[in-house]
């Protein structure tokens, strides 16, 4: 029976009950159901760490960590997240996690419309040969005992960081339109060019030939031990440690002098206390890494990985894109018959592409995706059904025409000849599918495989085979362009050609003050170059930047200056921890 | 005894001279060159630039006169005596590096994996091997047998490969990949190990196993041994105490022969299993042709193999009270 004392006692435990499970439903909700979005939504998150594996990474170890020494763009791969760029692409306002007008896939920087002024806050051309750049005030060198004590960084850095770079490799394309690089005054670096061109913001943004930006108390020899750049820098990151053949790991920079805002709210940067490149080599146990979450962020994950990668880890998310690369079959000009463009065009039409998207790269591929890349703007780039008819053609499968032209040609019967590819995977079963194609239409074809030190130096003598089949990257437009005129320093012109319209045009090219006629010059040159059949070009694969959840304010950018620099996007990025520990 | 050992390890001094000069000419036929390997990684180097950087390296210098700088017998480039003679292995083509300096950091991780791998190897391979010959056609020996032989064929590469996909895919497991030295984190360092010695000492054991059984079976036959058994002797005391060590001495011979397919061994597992030891070192220093570090590492290899035969056959003297050195 109730009591009116009974009665308020049930009310008190009702109550009781009813709190306790409120209170345990918020734990409920706190642990398993907060989202990534809604943790996103609640703001950036300090602490943790990253591991990233890319692609370049992988391949070339830091060999040297001297800019100026052996394959010095190499250096500025593992230079990035601690040595800043004057200029940078704007990943933040302009990339996938901004107005996404660039994806920031394609290999280097730029276009200038898209990039962001680092260590130099802004810059003008006063005149066509003349560069001026201006540096941001209050960027502070990191003190460190036997080297240096903490200062700002001065306009006499950077004249003095190009300078360890033209000793080096004096004369080659990208340094001997220099003329002089000076220190104005404390802040302002002022480039004399013969003629200014793209590369001249490549200075800017790219750790190449010497170009990192070292304090001037670091002697030439000194920079050769990696030790010596350990809590040295500008960048979201000190370098911590260097473990050859494993990893090179970094730890927040505490007086990084950028910041980043979220939610209108300013953040200090970076937030994750260390980033991890691994230096893993063999691809299971990339992918067996990245599977099991020991790796967060892998840049170029192969298609063929992608299902099985899916099924074992679904939380993991994937942001596909074209390969920064160009499938190219090269023909020898000074080669019979192929000076002849019939027999180089009937070649080209030879090839199923489609047929070949299907089974080399396993049903993706992006048909035209060279000499400038795809995912380029129209303003460099021209997609395959805007270009003449001619070119269209050679991009179709047409085995009567090709035997047609074969025939005009003088060789109806077909003809012998060889080709010489890298002896590795793909490579070799590209140009297996390739023999086949144009056996169909009487080519015979002998297949010369050679190890990769080995092809690079028959191509660095010329000695290559009358066709090369190169996996190359795509680079900046006009470094393509550079690269294809005979120029003795080239070592990626396996055409063996020295033609007048292309010649023409990188003269033209180089002697434009107009940016906007620049870029149309570089426009009308791709469309040249296919009119000329001087490579068959065979599709670019896809492959994904795969990454897991936890890691956030990230859309699986990979390039922020050149050579897939992501310093400055990890310095932005996050890890949720919660969501982390929920997935592991 | 004395004697003996000093005459084997001055014996060292001629045979490495011998494996120099084999190592340095015939690395040089190896098609490809380095400067062209840096050329192509840069892309656009001028022929005029390559000699310059053929010519610091002290390339353009006749194959010859190179081996004697780096013997130490000619003044280098820079005018110096700076070779073997004088306690170095040279520089390394691409980062200048002293190659002394870049094998000793290596080399104490590729003897952990092969000292750890052996041990393994051993500890599987006698005792079954063992019970495979007292146990002769049973069940239990045509399982060990059946085990040696796919030791014995499994290419490490395809186990060890396995071992990373499969515990990925059905467990989300995956080795570890930072390495972290024994000096920092001997615990982790140790857990790091484990899986590609396991690797490795089970693929070895193989052999191992088969000779002790072989060994076993050849000496349990013998006279002694069956006295031992007649007067009554556990089956423990006559196997172990009067039959093992004289099965041992060829066993121990097989070992000893194995250090070469050991040392050859971790290169593809450190490939596998990320872990920055001589065998990573070597494969990467082949791809960029870097000469002196080719020779340096055969070099070391060369003298560890020669030492590590100097202990085994030492070993005998121990095992076997009749076998003397003079």
């Amino acid at each position: 029976m109730f009591t009116q004392k009974s009665t308020k006692l049930s009310t008190i435990m009702l109550a009781l009950i009813l709190g306790a499970s409120v209170f345990m439903a918020g734990q409920a909700w706190a642990v398993c159901g907060f989202s990534s979005e809604a943790a996103k939504k609640a703001g950036p998150q300090y602490g943790g760490s990253i591991t990233f594996l890319d692609g370049f990474g992988a391949a070339f170890p830091p060999t040297a960590w001297h800019q100026g020494e052996g394959s010095s763009w190499t250096a500025s791969i593992y230079h990035d997240p601690m040595y800043e760029t004057l200029l940078a692409n704007d990943t933040v306002l302009k990339g996938p996690c901004g107005t996404g007008e660039s994806e920031f896939y394609h290999s280097n920087s730029g276009p200038l419309e898209v990039m962001t002024g680092k260590l130099a806050e802004r810059w003008e051309l006063p005149d066509p040969q003349t560069l001026v750049w201006y540096l941001r005030r209050g960027i502070l060198w990191a003190g460190k005992p036997g080297v240096m004590k903490s200062r700002e960084l001065v306009a006499e850095d950077i004249v003095k960081s190009y300078e360890l770079g033209w000793k080096r490799y004096p004369g080659v394309s990208t340094t001997k339109e220099v003329v002089s690089m000076t220190a104005k005054d404390r802040y302002t670096v002022v480039l004399k060019t013969k003629q200014l061109k793209e590369f001249e913001f490549a200075f800017g943004t790219q750790g190449w030939l010497g170009n990192v930006i070292v304090p001037a108390e670091v002697g030439d020899e000194a920079m050769k031990d990696w030790k010596t750049h350990v809590g040295l820098g500008t960048g979201p990151f000190f370098l911590e440690d260097f473990v050859e053949g494993s990893y090179v790991s970094y730890v927040r920079n505490p007086n990084y002098w950028n910041s980043y805002v979220y939610n209108d709210k300013k953040y200090e940067i970076p937030f994750i206390d260390r980033l991890v490149k691994t230096l893993i080599k063999d691809k299971s146990s990339q992918v067996a890494a990245l599977r099991t979450g020991k790796i967060d962020v892998y840049d170029v994950l192969e298609k063929k990985f992608v299902d099985s990668v899916k099924r074992s880890a679904p939380e993991i998310k994937m942001r596909e894109r074209v390969a920064e690369r160009a499938w190219r079959m090269g023909f020898r000009l000074d080669v019979k018959p192929f000076d002849d463009l019939r027999v180089r065009r009937a070649m080209s039409m030879a090839i199923d592409r489609e047929a070949f998207i299907k089974t080399i790269q396993g049903g993706k591929g992006e048909i035209l995706n060279a000499e400038i890349h795809s995912g380029h703007t129209e303003t460099f780039y021209t997609p395959l059904e805007k270009m003449p008819k001619e070119i269209q053609e050679n991009f179709s499968y047409n085995p009567e025409l090709a035997r047609k032209l074969l025939a005009e040609a003088g060789y109806p019967n077909g003809f012998e000849t060889t080709i010489q590819a890298n002896a590795r995977e793909p490579e070799r079963d590209v140009v297996s599918f390739l023999a086949a194609m144009w056996k169909d239409i009487g080519i015979d074809v002998k297949i010369d495989l050679r190890e990769a030190s080995v092809l690079n130096g028959i191509l660095v003598k010329n000695e290559h085979a009358p066709l090369t089949f190169l996996a190359n990257s795509v680079m900046l437009a006009g470094a393509t362009l550079q690269t294809y005129t005979m120029d003795e320093s080239n070592t990626y012109q396996v055409n063996v050609v020295d033609d007048l319209e292309i010649n023409e045009a990188s003269e033209n090219w180089v002697s434009e003050p107009d940016p906007v006629k620049a870029n149309k010059i570089l426009k009308d040159w791709n469309v040249l170059w296919h009119k000329k059949v001087y490579n068959a070009y065979l599709p670019t694969p896809y492959v994904s930047v795969a990454y897991w959840p936890w890691v956030e304010n990230y859309a699986g950018e990979v390039n922020e200056s050149s050579s897939m620099s992501v310093g400055g996007i990890f310095a932005r990025a996050w890890v949720n921890s919660d969501l982390k520990a929920k997935i592991q | 005894m004395l004697a003996y050992i000093i005459r084997r390890v001055l014996l060292i001094i001629p045979t490495m001279f011998v494996v120099s000069l084999i190592v340095f000419f015939a690395i040089r036929l190896i098609p490809g060159d380095v400067v062209s390997q840096m050329a192509s990684g840069i892309g656009n180097m001028p022929k005029m630039t390559q000699e310059k950087v053929r010519k610091r390296l002290g390339l353009d210098a006749p194959i010859p006169v190179q081996y004697g700088r780096w013997l130490g017998v000619i003044r280098d480039q820079h005018g110096s005596f700076t070779g073997l003679f004088q306690g170095g292995l040279g520089l390394s083509l691409w980062t200048s590096v002293p190659v002394t300096r870049i094998v000793l950091k290596r080399l104490p991780l590729t003897f952990e994996l092969a000292l750890f791998s052996l041990t393994i190897a051993i500890l599987i391979a006698i005792p079954i091997g063992i019970y495979s010959a007292i146990r002769q056609n049973t069940m239990g020996d045509y399982t060990a047998r059946s085990f040696s032989m796919f030791a014995i064929a499994m290419p490490d590469f395809w186990l060890g490969t396995l071992v990373i996909v499969f515990p990925s895919l059905w467990w989300g497991w995956s080795p570890p990949i930072q390495y972290i030295s024994f000096t920092k984190d001997p615990l982790q360092n140790l857990g790091q190990f484990i899986v590609p010695s396991l690797v490795l000492g089970v693929l070895m054991s193989g052999l191992v196993m088969r000779m002790t059984r072989t060994m076993m079976l050849e000496i349990i036959r013998q006279d002694y041994i069956r006295t031992g058994w007649s007067k009554g002797l556990k089956e423990k005391v006559v196997i172990l105490r009067h039959a093992l060590p004289n099965a041992l001495i060829p066993v121990i011979t097989v070992i000893g022969y194995m250090l070469p397919w050991v040392i050859g061994g971790t290169i593809i597992i450190e490939r596998i299993f990320g872990l920055p030891g001589l065998g990573h070192l070597l494969i990467q220093a082949i791809n960029d042709r870097d000469y002196p570090v080719i020779s340096g590492i055969t070099i070391f290899a060369a003298i560890i193999i020669m030492l590590a035969n100097l202990v085994i056959d030492l070993t005998y003297a121990l095992l076997d009270p009749r076998i003397r050195y003079k």
